[in-house]
């Protein structure tokens, strides 16, 4: 079933990125789409709307949810926990709380969201790699590490939100995450990430099965049991913080992403890590597609449409019976 | 030949240490029970041996070799590990299960050793089968038959018919006896007494860390030792089926 899914998972996401770069309120047909696509005449105008506004969006959020797809699988298998997302080691609040201190201490604007952001989501990860590291990268130890850090960041950024009130809507704003200042630079370090830090983990998959296992199990079949769970989530959780650094947290599709590809293919990583990727992809383009064009002006933040949309396809699927993670 | 050894071991969770100057042989092709009240170490042992515990003094020895300059990989060639708990919440088939068996070797000769593994266990027809929908006793072989597939001679079970009805209790320990007529050496946790008479040639019999009896098994079970070790009354009883006697733990009943 790997082959055939990949597949049409592939022809459906182009079909989709075809389909989001013609619609829109310019009025361009997908022929003067592919026109453009293909470097033959239109409007420089258009030409600009296709190039430089939708395509490196379009690229952007594809990337970006492939991302988030891929190490949800990897935090799924490497905590042993369905429940697991790439934002459960703090990636998330670590990040929101690099924006508010940036704000808070008037760094924001010399450096940015994204670097603050980055610096913010790093640290916290890797502070709770290292907390878990004596107990040897145990899972419950690690999650509830990543569980109490995260609450101490959300008080700590509520408390710097409640003494700057004014950046407050700037706050929530990015953390709500958009697509819509996606440009052509970002798209090349998010390009990077996935080649650099994601696509390289697709060597671990019969490491990640024996994750699967119980620990002592694992162990004596001869893995590395707290070695491997850092060497795979450590790139993992950076290359979602680079996400989330550029287009906020973008909540559900690192939880769905891998539950409904083990429903077609099973929990196999060698089967599992390129549907993962592929649908995280689909969906956040879909999302963010909808995101664009659902209000008559305006845009809705992302991650509302990826909750909303994303959490009854989930329950339908859960309910449909029978269903063991795979 | 001894299989395994432990010289002078120091060794546990936490301190006190449970083992102090821990010191026993396990011949090469015996089945040894591995006995004792909750609490008193079966499974710390075990896991001495697959080095999820480090000894703090002393040394672990297999087929001669210190495991502790040998590395997870290394020792899980040598030997095959079923755990107490193995919980299967995700639908593997049997198959994928044994062939995480094969995760320390290099590749090549998997196919036919998976096989193998499965045909000694008889769980060929179970192949494509998902473990999530598989019973008690069938998924217990399937973990069997990933142990086997590790290719080591040395078996460490941890209680592995703790959950299973009796003709599964059975058809398991016949499977391990085999085994051991097969050349494995085992080391079973069993918290059944008269499984451990019934089917090891062995017994270590543990109490607070220490060893108390470590012998064939026949010389190892007495009234007295199982009073002093467990605290329980026991009688002595003929099987017929098995030609000689056994102890049993006195239950008065209502």
């Amino acid at each position: 079933m790997k082959k055939p899914l990949v597949a049409i998972l592939i022809a459906a996401s182009l079909l989709l990125a075809l389909v989001a770069l013609t619609l829109g309120p310019s009025g361009i047909t997908v022929g003067e789409t592919v026109h453009i696509l293909l470097g033959q005449g239109s409007t420089a105008n258009k030409h600009y709307i296709i190039w430089r506004l939708r395509l490196p969006r379009i690229i952007a959020s594809f990337l970006t949810g492939a991302i988030l797809g891929f190490s949800g699988a990897i935090f799924q298998a490497a905590l042993r926990n369905p429940m697991a997302d790439p934002f459960i080691l703090g990636v998330s609040s670590g990040a929101s709380f690099g924006v508010a201190v940036a704000l808070a201490v008037g760094l924001g604007a010399l450096v940015g969201f994204p670097i603050a952001a980055l610096t913010g989501s790093v640290i916290t990860t890797l502070v709770i790699l290292a907390l878990s590291v004596r107990q040897k990268g145990a899972t419950t130890t690690l999650i509830l590490t990543g569980v109490a850090i995260n609450y101490i960041l959300s008080a700590a950024m509520t408390l710097l939100m409640f003494m700057n009130k004014e950046q407050y809507q700037r706050i929530l704003y990015w953390s709500m995450g958009s697509f819509s200042t996606a440009t052509w630079s970002e798209v090349t370090v998010i390009a990077l990430t996935m080649v650099v830090l994601i696509i390289p983990l697709s060597a671990s998959h019969r490491s990640l099965d024996m994750l699967l296992l119980d620990e002592s199990s694992g162990r004596a079949a001869g893995l590395s049991v707290g070695s491997v769970r850092l060497m795979v989530l450590l790139p993992a959780s950076i290359a979602t913080a680079v996400c989330v650094s550029y287009f906020g947290v973008i909540g559900f599709i690192g939880l769905m992403a891998p539950h409904v590809s083990r429903l077609i293919v099973g929990p196999k990583h060698q089967r599992l890590l390129a549907p993962s990727a592929l649908f995280g992809g689909f969906l956040l383009l879909l999302s963010d597609t909808l995101a664009r064009l659902l209000l008559p002006s305006g845009e809705l933040p992302v991650g509302v449409i990826t909750s909303l949309a994303g959490v009854p396809l989930f329950i339908y699927l859960l309910r449909r019976g029978r269903y063991r993670y795979g | 030949m001894d299989s395994l050894t432990f010289k002078d071991v120091n060794g546990g969770w936490g301190e006190p240490l449970l083992f102090e100057n821990l010191s026993l042989s396990v011949p090469r092709g015996s089945f040894t029970a591995l006995t004792g009240p909750n609490g008193s170490g079966k499974s710390t042992l075990l896991k001495l041996i697959y080095k999820e515990i480090r000894p703090t003094e002393g040394a672990i020895y297999l087929n001669g070799g210190n495991i502790a300059s040998m590395t997870q990989k290394e020792l899980a060639r040598k030997i095959g590990f079923v755990a107490q708990h193995h919980l299967h919440e995700y639908a593997f088939t049997a198959r994928e299960v044994v062939a995480m068996g094969r995760y320390a070797h290099p590749r090549g000769e998997d196919d036919a050793v998976i096989d193998a593994a499965m045909e000694a266990c008889d769980i060929t027809h179970l192949a494509d089968t998902l473990i999530t929908t598989l019973s008690g006793g069938e998924q217990q072989r399937v973990i069997l038959a990933r142990a086997l597939a590790q290719q080591g001679r040395l078996l460490l079970l941890d209680e592995p018919v703790n959950h299973l009805d009796v003709k599964h209790q059975q058809a398991i320990m016949e499977l391990l006896r085999r085994l051991s007529h097969q050349g494995y050496t085992i080391i079973c946790v069993l918290h059944d007494l008269l499984l451990a008479q019934i089917y090891s040639d062995r017994t270590i019999m543990l109490k607070d860390g220490v060893i108390v009896a470590h012998d064939r098994s026949d010389a190892v079970f007495t009234k007295e030792r199982l009073a002093e070790v467990y605290q329980i009354e026991a009688h002595q009883v003929f099987d017929p089926v098995l030609g000689r006697s056994i102890w049993l733990a006195s239950h008065r009943g209502a």
